[in-house]
């Protein structure tokens, strides 16, 4: 059966700004985390056992998405705050969307392999 | 079939098609909630689904409901979420939608009836900005002047019919009704920007608040949606720049 509504089919603008949602939530939803793992630093044991599991490949992979989503939410907001000053900015609103978003793959991509790296080589 | 009408793209215009329509209804009468109902219409690829609409309503199902007046994209009254997105069914050709529809109220305003919508809400949001021109000088017997480049300031935001496209296509809208949405700011922009008037600031300082122009994310749905080809981002974002520096 058909569903109740269906997606609005937005254009670059609506999946720049639903992404930019979504990286938000999720780089805030780390802050969380990390304030939590930081907060246990004055018991060093515990501290260390929970920074022996950062280097497990799943956090690894994790640790990827995020720098992407921190990378994604910085420079969408860029092209956000240069749509709000430069009048030029805005005709050209898709293709610097374009442009931000292959930015932060690439960046991602380098980054992923200084993150990476370690696990492969074993030296942690 | 010899004829010398215009092809619209690779398909015949006169030619007949079958079209199939699924359309969200909802009568407050009887339903609790809105479902969906299908329906097929033979029509000829320069129909209009409007056209489609009308086939139905006269020949299939005279309970069907729907807005429409001018039939020919000025009055704005049937805008609706063609295919998932915000269109007015007298200006789409069934040659450039396709033969499978779906179609929606808009999104946003209460559901009166099937395609029907409360626009109330948004006229309110309308109102609000007083959209007319205030010049309370008296210029005596004269015209009041104005020069071809101050006209153009605000040419693109005449073009508005009031369909509500742009405000029912707005995620920031579908969250929150309290925004004022594009359509508010849109024909407000058109007499901010008009070299006669003298409401401006009154204007800028409702745009200001809370449910003014901040409350856009440039999502960019609203100039998509647009049916007038009205830069509707772009409008907003000159306006906020005029609340911002304080000078239009
Ligand atoms: S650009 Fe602004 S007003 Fe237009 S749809 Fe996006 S958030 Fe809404
Ligand atoms: S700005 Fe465009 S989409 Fe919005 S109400 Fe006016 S004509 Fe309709
Ligand atoms: S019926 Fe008037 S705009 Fe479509």
């Amino acid at each position: 059966m058909s569903p109740s509504s269906t997606m609005y089919k937005g254009k670059t603008g609506q999946w720049a700004f639903v992404l930019h949602r979504i990286t938000g939530f999720l780089v805030f939803m780390f802050i969380l985390l990390h304030i939590v793992d930081v907060s246990t630093l004055n018991s060093p044991h515990i501290y260390n056992s929970i920074h022996k599991l950062y280097g497990n490949i799943f956090l690894r992979l994790f640790e990827v998405g995020l720098l992407f989503a921190l990378l994604y939410h910085a420079l969408n907001g860029l092209r956000v705050v240069m749509i709000d000053f430069f009048p030029k900015a805005i005709k050209n609103e898709k293709g610097v969307f374009l442009f931000m978003l292959s930015l932060a793959g690439v960046m991602t991509l380098v980054g992923a392999v200084y993150i990476l790296k370690p696990f492969f080589t074993g030296k942690v | 079939m010899t004829t010398t009408i215009a092809k619209t793209g690779s398909v015949d215009a006169m030619e007949l098609l079958t079209v199939h329509l699924r359309i969200k209804r909802y009568n407050p009468e009887v339903d609790t909630k809105p479902h969906w109902e299908e329906f097929e219409v033979q029509q000829k690829a320069s129909d209009t689904v409007l056209n489609a609409l009308h086939n139905i309503k006269w020949t299939v199902d005279g309970t069907l409901s729907f807005r429409r007046s001018c039939a020919h994209g000025v009055c704005g009254s049937d805008a609706m979420v063609i295919n998932g997105e915000n269109k007015l069914s007298c200006v789409n050709l069934i040659s450039d939608v396709g033969t499978d529809l779906v179609i929606e109220p808009i999104r946003g305003l209460p559901v009166i009836k099937d395609l029907i919508v409360d626009m109330e809400p948004f006229f309110a949001q309308y109102r609000s900005v007083i959209p007319y021109l205030i010049a309370e000088d008296d210029p005596g017997y004269k015209e009041r002047y104005q020069s071809q480049e101050d006209r153009a300031r605000y040419d693109d935001t005449t073009k508005c019919i009031l369909c509500a496209c742009c405000t029912t296509s707005c995620p920031v809208y579908w969250a929150n009704g309290e925004y004022v949405g594009p359509a508010a700011i849109v024909n407000a922009h058109r007499f901010i920007f008009d070299s006669r008037d003298q409401g401006t600031e009154r204007r800028l300082d409702i745009l200001n608040q809370k449910s003014g122009v901040w409350r856009c994310r440039t999502s960019f749905n609203c100039t998509e949606a647009c049916p007038r080809g009205i830069k509707v981002t772009q409008a907003i974002e000159e306006v906020k720049r005029a609340i911002l520096y304080d000078r239009v």
